[in-house]
């Protein structure tokens, strides 16, 4: 005999499918037009800027047909519109064409660069995390005691004094005096290439072949600019945190969970705390999106050959293919970044499930 | 301006705490490190490699026909040619190529190989070809080789026999290719140009290791270099961009030498017992252009004024200290033709300046705006003459740049004034007459874009262009340095392109290096020698 169920009418599957698909296909349409948009914006704002790649190419010297030459070579004769067009097509293929700068395909550069700044800034949002996490947490607990003025001290400090400024510093005292940390660079000059490329990311790679020397002299050099990076994130997360572990602290079933006679470190760590994950993990999302953007200035003093100071070179010189691919990939990591948020958001609210 | 402060505080920085200490181990005894900033490296094309330090690099790779002396750059000395000579005419020259030099590949060099590089860069029609149009080469049927150690050319321009041999000490001109290797890799009927953006396939004392922009770049000893392998066996060159990190990493005895110094680290770096310092003037000339096309910057004794208006001798005791010296005349000290050091008739003086506005009409003064480049020491060296012009009624706006934005307003010839620097090819006065003094044509639709006289929309008149076409035909060296003696004096007097110096090359070393030569035009890595 057959269930009741069976007996109700079937939606055909053609019904049924769209109501899962159909928001997939909606988000997907939506990051591509967000993407196009970015790149269409990028790419006109890029030819209105005076920046001409062709002086670059030619330099001051070639006569009038030299730069021609240059400029029907590189397609810059053609209307703006088929220059984009030129690119999105070539884009997707897989072929962001050649950065003029570099020489290079700009797929092999962006290969090198980024795992550089995937390395550096991943360290970075550890000691970022690791610090302002607690460090907020401590002065929202201890409001207006020595703790909290310390901490907003501290903070004051990551966000107003340059970066660029302490790196200098830094290099200087535990480079030069002390000799505790590596100099510019990411590994001494004597183990570039000592290990084979996998990752691309040296902590990473130097483990993955077990030579000791090289994570050691990689560790050596990351250590500085991470550290700054990360005070830098550290002030932003841990005045976040503050705020939003105070907000919590204020709230009925804090004073409940007291009444109760819960322990501070339950209350503050077991409720309060658990309540401002969410909000901590965007946070904690869009420094790490800014880190990996690239910090140019730490990048340049470091020379650190990543993302922020390719991407800062190509707009210098209007090496649009170059741009336009670092725009595609700062648009992507945000969007991976708000994709990884949400999902997120369902694991550590189970109202958003 | 952020990179600018970041300098300023280092160097302010490094002065509180200059004792750096250095007991590291120093770099191997046949590998030189070196610091440079390595952000852009467009391309190692002998047909179209534009940039400094690349083509520095690859002049290491890529050894020409002739080669400037390694001290004296007016004396002209083999290269890939034992000898040369010339018809009676001066057009046409015969070059005997070495015996039994090989590309890395294992193909001999011969003339064929001089003369494939040179028609391809003609086919690209990229840098090197401008280049070598100024020379008279612009045809294929120029460039003869009659067997595989015989190259024969032949130019179109009548010069004095002393000048041409400078054009095939151009590395980027005079190179061997290995045609074979660079067609191997040609694409889409490119000559190979795309895959020698980041490959060389010359023959020179040194091969390409490792090119990687923004991080690294090695170069590695040729052995089968016809004189040998050089002493350094390695050329390792790091990217530090910052100027700061390299004296840092200098004074720790990390690298040999670094390529950027500030001028205002430079004396507490002299003092380092650790460090050694190479000075040399360098082929190129600090100017303030006027343009022509703005009706007021044309009048003479506005164009006076402006000589009177800029503080020469306090920039070369401050901003320029051990970095420049005063040089009026567009030659270069030490160049075929320059005057005698020490001519320079202008001094800063704001009462001439001002009487000399007044009888031009503009005892009122007037707007204008000045461009240069963001680079040191431009900014300093046009805001100082911004805070004189002001004392004499005139308002100029200062606006910084990159160069390349800068080039480009030049060769549309869309600015007003501007402050820039440069860089002259060979050290004969017939380039500088050429570049300074030299206009073919001043009409918009000339566009000759590589005359600064063009550039700066002034037409020099016959008197200019007869004196530097006649001493760039002129045989006898005496007759040849009056008539320049000559054409200096008089653009000094007439010229909207006013000469204000001339850059010293400072060579920041460590002491352990025992040789280096550099001599003002180029640098050799080939005889470098080190403790």
């Amino acid at each position: 005999m057959s269930s009741l169920t069976d007996l109700a009418p079937r939606r055909p599957v053609r019904a049924r499918l769209p109501r899962r698909v159909l928001p997939i296909l909606r988000g997907s349409l939506s990051i591509a037009l967000t993407l196009l948009g970015l790149l269409a914006l990028t790419f006109f704002i890029g030819r209105v800027l005076p920046f001409d790649p062709i002086a670059a190419v030619v330099g001051e010297k070639a006569d009038a047909s030299v730069y021609e030459t240059v400029r029907a070579r590189l397609g810059l004769d053609q209307p703006l519109y088929v220059q984009f067009g030129l690119f999105l097509r070539d884009m997707l293929s897989g072929n962001f064409g050649r950065a003029i700068f570099t020489g290079n395909a700009v797929a092999d550069d962006l290969r090198h660069v980024i795992p550089a700044t995937v390395e550096l800034a991943t360290v970075a949002i550890i000691i970022g995390c690791g610090l302002g996490i607690p460090f907020g947490v401590a002065a929202a607990v201890y409001r207006g005691r020595p703790i909290d003025h310390a901490v907003r001290l501290l903070s004051l400090i990551g966000h107003s004094v340059p970066i660029f400024w302490l790196g200098l510093m830094g290099l200087i005292v535990f480079y030069a005096w002390l000799g505790w940390v590596g100099g510019s660079g990411r590994v001494d000059i004597f183990y570039l290439d000592a290990v084979p490329r996998r990752t691309g990311m040296l902590l990473v790679d130097s483990l993955l072949a077990g030579d000791w020397d090289v994570f050691v002299s990689a560790l050596r050099h990351i250590i500085l600019p991470a550290l700054l990076l990360g005070y830098s994130s550290m002030a932003y997360i841990s005045r976040m945190t503050r705020s939003f572990m105070l907000d919590q602290l204020g709230q009925e079933y804090v004073t409940t969970a007291r009444v109760k006679g819960l322990s501070r470190r339950r209350v503050v760590w077991g409720h309060a705390f658990r309540n401002v994950l969410v909000q901590l993990a965007t946070i904690v999302a869009i420094s790490y999106g800014g880190l990996l953007e690239g910090a140019v200035l730490t990048e340049t003093v470091f020379a650190w050959p990543g993302f922020g100071q390719y991407l800062t070179t190509a707009l210098m010189i209007g090496d649009m293919n170059a741009v336009l691919a670092c725009t595609l990939i700062v648009g992507l990591v945000f969007i991976c970044l708000n994709l990884i948020t949400d999902l997120l958001y369902r694991f550590l609210d189970p109202r958003t499930r | 301006m952020l990179i600018r402060f970041a300098r300023a505080a280092l160097a302010g920085s490094l002065l509180l705490g200059s004792a750096v200490t250095s007991g590291q181990a120093a770099t191997p005894k046949d590998v030189f490190v070196m610091a440079s900033d390595l952000t852009t490296f467009i391309t190692f094309d002998p047909a179209a490699a534009n940039e400094s330090f690349p083509n520095e690099l690859l002049r290491q790779m890529c050894t020409p026909l002739l080669s400037l002396d390694h001290q004296d750059p007016s004396k002209v000395v083999a290269g890939l040619a034992e000898t040369w000579s010339n018809s009676p005419d001066g057009k046409t020259w015969t070059f005997s190529i070495r015996r039994g030099m090989v590309f890395a590949s294992g193909k001999p060099v011969t003339s064929s190989s001089v003369a494939w590089s040179m028609r391809r860069s003609m086919k690209l029609n990229l840098v090197t070809a401008s280049l070598m149009r100024d020379w008279g080469l612009s045809s294929p049927d120029q460039i003869a080789t009659p067997d595989d150690h015989t190259l024969v050319i032949t130019l179109t321009k009548d010069l004095a026999p002393s000048i041409t041999p400078f054009a095939f000490t151009n590395h980027r001109l005079g190179a061997a290719l290995d045609a074979d290797t660079v067609m191997a890799h040609e694409k889409d009927g490119d000559l190979g140009a795309g895959w020698l953006n980041t490959n060389v396939a010359c023959y020179g004392p040194y091969r390409l290791n490792t090119l990687r922009a923004q991080e690294v770049v090695i170069l590695e000893g040729y052995p089968k270099f016809w004189s040998g392998a050089p002493a350094m066996k390695r050329i390792i060159v790091r990217h530090v961009p910052e100027p700061g990190a390299q004296r840092l990493l200098l004074e720790k005895n990390d690298i040999d030498y670094a390529k950027s110094v500030e001028a205002s680290s430079l004396a507490a770096m002299v003092a380092n017992p650790d460090l050694r310092f190479q000075f040399k003037p360098r082929l190129d000339s600090v100017y303030l252009a006027l343009n022509q096309k703005d009706p007021v910057l044309t009048n003479p004794k506005v164009i006076e004024a402006f000589r009177y208006l800029i503080d020469y001798q306090g920039l070369s005791e401050t901003v320029q200290k051990g970095r420049a010296e005063i040089r009026q005349s567009f030659v270069p000290a030490g160049v075929f033709g320059a005057l005698p050091k020490g001519e320079d008739p202008y001094r800063l003086d704001i009462a001439k300046a001002k009487a000399l506005l007044a009888e031009a009409g503009y005892g009122d003064g007037f707007k204008k705006t000045i461009l240069t480049m963001t680079n040191y020491p431009f900014p300093d060296l046009a805001q100082n003459l911004q805070q004189n012009a002001a004392k004499a009624g005139v308002t100029l706006e200062v606006r910084t740049m990159a160069t390349a934005q800068l080039y480009t307003l030049m060769r549309s010839r869309d600015f007003q004034m501007l402050m820039a620097v440069y860089d002259y090819d060979y050290p004969d006065a017939n380039d500088m007459a050429l570049r300074m003094a030299y206009n073919p044509d001043n009409s918009d639709a000339a566009k000759a874009t590589n005359f600064l006289a063009w550039r700066a929309a002034w037409a020099p008149g016959a008197w200019f262009k007869e004196q530097v076409e006649t001493a760039q035909r002129e045989r006898d060296p005496a007759k040849r340095t009056a008539l320049y003696a000559e054409l200096q004096r008089r653009h000094m007097q007439e010229s909207p392109i006013i000469g204000i110096f001339q850059r010293l090359g400072a060579m920041a070393l460590h002491k352990r290096v025992k040789r280096f030569d550099y001599n003002g035009a180029e640098i050799f890595y080939d005889t470098i020698q080190k403790d």
